[in-house]
C-alpha cells in the first residue's frame, strides 16, 4: 500500500470537530455575556452534534469507530511503554482516552444544562420541571462549575497537540482541517463510512434533541 | 399638609438617588436585604414561569406568587442607597447604578411598572394577559441586570 498523504478524518468527523468547537465557545460567550436565550440554542446544537458523534462512532469510518481507538489498561501501558511502535491512522490509545474524556466531559455539562434554571428565571432547560427549583438552581451552579473541568480537558487538548508541534513534528491541526496525514507506507488508512448513514446519524440527533426540547413526549404530562 | 409631606418623602425614597447615604452596620443590613429580596424575586420568576408554561396554569397560585412578587418590587426601591455597592461588601451590585441615577431609578420604574400590569393581569384571571405581562416582566430584570449587575459571582 502507498505511504505519502492518505485520508485519515472524514468530512463529517471535521465539521462535528469544528462546529463543536465553536459551538462550546459561543457558549461560554453568551452565558456569560446574559444571552441566556442563545445560550439554550447553542446547547441544544452541541446536544444534537454529540448525539450523531456517538452514533458515527458506532457505525462510521474507521477512525470515527469507538472499537478502533478505545484501548484497555493493557493497551494503554504497550503505548506507554513504545509509543513509536503504533503507527495506524486516526487517534492513538492515549488520544482516543482524550476523545472519550472531552465527550464525556460535554456530554455531562449539555446533561446539567437541560435540569438548569438561569439565575433570574428567564429561561430552563427543557427537563428543568422535571426537578424541584432548588435543585434546578443547584444544577445550575454545579453547570458552572462543571465548565471547569470541560475548560480544562480543552487546555489540555490544545496542549498536547502544541506538544507534537513542537517535539514530535506532528501537524495535528492541518490533518483535522484537510483531512489527510502521511501514513507510512503498508499503514491503513481510514475506511470511509457512508455519507448517507452520516446523514442519517445527524437526522437521529437532531430529531432526539428536538423531542427533548419538546419536553420527552409523553412523559411528565 | 402633613399627609402631603409624608407622600413627598415617600416619593423621595422611592428614587434610590434620593435616599441618604449609608455606611457601617447599616450599609451591610441593607445590602443583606437586597439580597435576600432579589433571591426571593428571582425564586418567585421562577415559580410563576413554571405555573404559566405548565399548559393549564393555576391563576390563583400565579395571582399569590405576583402579590408577593409586587410588594418585593415596592421595597426594592430602598435597596439601592449611596454607599451600599462594594464598599459596603461583597456585592455583585455595580458603582454604575450610582453613576448613572436617572437611568437606574427608571429601569426601576419600569420594573414596577411590569410588577403591578402582571399583579393585574392575575388578579382577573387572564392567563394570556399574565402571561405577556410576565415575558415583559422579564425583560425588565434583564435591562436592569445587564448593565448594572455583575457576573462575577465569587
Amino acid at each position: 500500500m502507498a505511504g505519502g498523504l492518505q485520508p485519515v478524518w472524514d468530512v463529517p468527523i471535521r465539521l462535528f470537530h469544528w462546529t463543536l468547537a465553536a459551538l462550546i465557545g459561543f457558549s461560554w460567550w453568551s452565558a456569560t455575556n446574559g444571552h441566556i436565550d442563545w445560550h439554550l440554542y447553542s446547547g441544544f446544537g452541541i446536544l444534537s452534534l454529540l448525539i450523531f458523534r456517538l452514533l458515527w462512532g458506532v457505525v462510521g469510518s474507521s477512525t470515527a469507530r469507538f472499537a478502533n481507538f478505545i484501548r484497555g489498561p493493557a493497551g494503554l501501558r504497550d503505548y506507554f511503554r513504545d509509543s513509536a511502535a503504533w503507527k495506524a491512522a486516526g487517534h492513538s490509545p492515549l488520544g482516543g482516552l482524550s476523545v472519550i474524556a472531552l465527550l464525556g466531559a460535554v456530554l455531562v455539562q449539555v446533561g446539567l444544562g437541560l435540569f438548569a434554571v438561569d439565575e433570574d428565571g428567564l429561561n430552563e432547560g427543557p427537563l428543568a420541571r422535571f426537578i424541584s427549583i432548588d435543585s434546578s438552581d443547584r444544577v445550575r451552579d454545579f453547570h458552572e462549575t462543571w465548565f471547569n473541568i470541560v475548560l480544562a480537558l480543552i487546555i489540555l487538548h490544545v496542549g498536547a497537540i502544541l506538544f507534537y508541534r513542537l517535539f514530535r513534528n506532528k501537524r495535528l491541526t492541518k490533518a483535522m482541517i484537510t483531512g489527510s496525514n502521511a501514513l507510512e507506507a503498508g499503514i491503513a488508512p481510514m475506511r470511509p463510512g457512508r455519507w448517507w448513514v452520516a446523514l442519517l446519524c445527524l437526522i437521529a440527533g437532531i430529531a432526539t434533541t428536538r423531542w427533548i426540547i419538546a419536553g420527552v413526549p409523553p412523559f411528565g404530562g | 399638609m402633613r399627609r402631603i409631606f409624608i407622600a413627598i418623602a415617600g416619593i423621595g425614597l422611592l428614587t434610590a438617588a434620593a435616599t441618604p447615604r449609608v455606611s457601617g452596620a447599616a450599609a451591610k443590613t441593607i445590602m443583606h436585604e437586597r439580597h435576600e429580596g432579589m433571591g426571593k424575586i428571582g425564586k418567585v420568576m421562577k415559580m410563576l414561569a413554571r405555573e404559566l408554561k405548565s399548559g393549564s396554569p393555576d391563576m390563583a397560585v400565579v395571582a399569590s406568587n405576583t402579590a408577593t412578587m409586587n410588594a418585593l418590587a415596592k421595597k426594592s426601591s430602598l435597596w439601592f442607597p449611596k454607599g451600599s455597592g462594594s464598599e459596603a461588601g461583597k456585592t455583585r451590585a455595580l458603582a454604575e447604578i450610582w453613576n448613572k441615577p436617572e437611568d437606574f431609578a427608571a429601569k426601576m420604574k419600569a420594573f414596577q411598572l411590569a410588577s403591578a400590569k402582571l399583579s393585574a393581569a392575575a388578579r382577573s384571571s387572564d392567563t394570556a394577559a399574565s402571561t405577556a405581562a410576565f415575558g415583559d416582566l422579564g425583560k425588565s430584570c434583564k435591562a436592569c441586570h445587564d448593565p448594572y449587575r455583575s457576573e462575577d459571582k465569587n
